[in-house]
């Protein structure tokens, strides 16, 4: 066992021991410190609960949401930025309309979609939007002048040159704004569940902590995170095997 | 819109673009603040022509009106207050902290390199779904809020800091060795000036990480300044009230990122 791997073990043993003592000392609220096999019964409770629909629920509009808003940045994103004017009228504003924690938009949605699923596939488009569609647009700095004037003497057209020289180049930062998108989506929707919703994986976070079952939020919640995760490092994987890693751009690894 | 159709395309010549650049810009300028203008015409039109009810939306010329009252008379500059102290807060907090731990864990390589990975799965999860749980801890407190902010941005600072330190060159630390530096002055005077920048970097992120957390939070708790407000006008079906909230955060978001935008360019001219 290397040094590295040790330090890893003795940590998560560290953590899970203070954890307990926390438990044991009765610190903090009731069952803010659940036992670990206080945690473990909670996970047995949430599973045999129709959790599965409340999953379902959550990845139909995630779906639906994230396609929307990738499809749509891809495409406004390619439009803008093969006009550089049109690009520096427009770039800006998206920018800093990007800076807007869009579940402040949710209120709006409600009003003008539903409660039900609607607004949250709403959410879910407008995280995956901005990302997408900065990325894209940032992307255009990865078409070297070079590439386009070889494009220009070989008498390509404007569909040849999109084809051919524009989007390969500008893939690995797209995709990356893809991610970035996908990340948005699931925070966006979850959020939106938590807060208005009868139904979905937010919901029932948000229906634990009104029920004060402290220990099955907790389950919830990691379940969500571990998911998260297991997205990321899925998508890493699948831009490696596409050869789209090293897109630039990612000063960002996190938006809402 | 008719300014821009007459600019001359990207040029790269350095004489006669520099000539034209000032009308240029002006013009884009000119024409996006005409986009905002015609889409304000837009939901005033939509309005008028009932494409929308008043209770989905707010012309804006009811929203403006109430947005001025709200600064004015009303409550929205205590409530901007609340927001600001407790991003204020959770920032100080998550810099002091981050850039802390962040340099720590360069000091120790083998802790560095055992928490790495879970530190990167950390900056890049969706810390605010975490608003629950500081809810149960804290109360329906400020406090409850601003201590989301800090975890939100605690970690794009601590990576980057770390990622800063690691990414040294060697040879600024035989210099100080063969300058004879003490500890406390190699630190002061070499690593720290040389790592600054990425430094900058990560507590740029944290600080918009940090404003993004509270606001959202704000709103999905119904605890603290701006907000909550919006989720009160909300339930309480007034769109004019509603509409003109969700002014004042777009207006503080841009006004957040104009100036965060200011300093760096600033930090990077010195």
């Amino acid at each position: 066992m290397t040094t590295v791997v040790r330090i890893r073990v003795l940590s998560v043993l560290a953590v899970a021991l203070l954890w307990e003592l926390l438990a044991l000392s009765g610190a903090g609220a009731d069952d803010f410190f659940p036992h670990l096999w206080t945690l473990a019964a909670a996970f047995g409770d949430v599973l045999t609960s129709d959790f599965a629909g409340d999953v379902g629920v959550t990845l139909f509009q995630l779906f639906w949401g994230a396609s929307i808003g990738i499809v749509v940045g891809l495409v406004l994103g390619l439009l803008l930025a093969t006009r550089p004017l049109v690009r520096e009228i427009v770039e800006p504003l998206l920018v800093y309309l990007s800076t807007v924690p869009k579940i402040v938009l949710y209120p709006v949605f409600l009003l003008f979609l539903s409660v039900g699923t609607e607004s949250k596939i709403a959410m879910a488009a407008f995280g995956a939007f901005f990302p997408v569609v900065l990325h894209t647009l940032g992307a255009v700095s990865d078409v070297r002048p070079v590439w386009l004037n070889a494009a220009r003497l070989l008498h390509t057209s404007g569909g040849q040159r999109m084809r051919h020289v524009y989007i390969p180049a500008m893939a690995p930062t797209m995709f990356a704004g893809v991610r970035l998108g996908i990340a948005t989506s699931i925070i966006g929707t979850v959020m939106a569940e938590s807060k208005a919703a009868d139904e979905g994986v937010g919901y029932r976070v948000i229906f634990y902590y009104s029920q004060y079952q402290i220990p099955q939020m907790y389950v919830v919640l990691l379940l969500v995170f571990v998911f998260s995760v297991l997205v990321a490092v899925g998508l890493d994987r699948l831009g490696r095997v596409l050869r789209l890693g090293g897109g630039h751009r990612t000063d960002r690894e996190i938006s809402l | 819109m008719t300014t821009t159709t007459s600019a001359p395309p990207v040029s790269a010549g350095p004489g006669p673009a520099k000539v034209r650049a000032w009308p240029r810009t002006v013009g884009v300028s000119l024409t996006r603040i005409g986009i905002i203008v015609l889409a304000a015409a837009l939901v005033e039109l939509a309005v008028e022509l009932r494409w929308a009810t008043p209770l989905q939306v707010a012309p804006p010329s009811i929203v403006l009106p109430a947005l001025w009252d709200g600064l004015t008379t009303g409550n929205y500059l205590s409530l901007l207050g609340t927001t600001l102290a407790e991003v204020g807060v959770a920032f100080l907090c998550a810099a002091t902290v981050g850039t802390t731990l962040g340099y720590l864990l360069w000091r120790r390589p083998l802790f560095g390199r055992a928490y790495e990975p879970l530190l990167y799965a950390l900056a890049s999860s969706p810390i605010v779904l975490l608003y629950p749980v500081s809810l149960v801890m804290f109360g329906r407190t400020p406090v409850a809020v601003a201590v989301l902010g800090f975890v939100a941005g605690l970690f794009p600072v601590l990576i980057s800091t770390y990622q800063a330190f690691r990414r040294l060159d060697d040879t600024y630390i035989k210099v100080a060795k063969v300058l004879r530096l003490t500890p406390g002055q190699s630190f002061l005077r070499v690593l720290l000036p040389a790592a600054l920048p990425s430094v900058l970097v990560g507590l740029r992120l944290g600080l918009t990480l940090t404003m993004l957390t509270v606001i959202a939070m704000e709103y999905l708790a119904n605890v603290g300044g701006v907000g909550a407000e919006l989720s009160l006008a909300y339930l309480r079906l007034r769109s004019a009230d509603m509409y003109a909230v969700l002014l004042l955060i777009i207006s503080l978001s841009v006004t957040f990122l104009f100036l965060l935008n200011l300093t760096t360019r600033l930090v990077v001219k010195r």
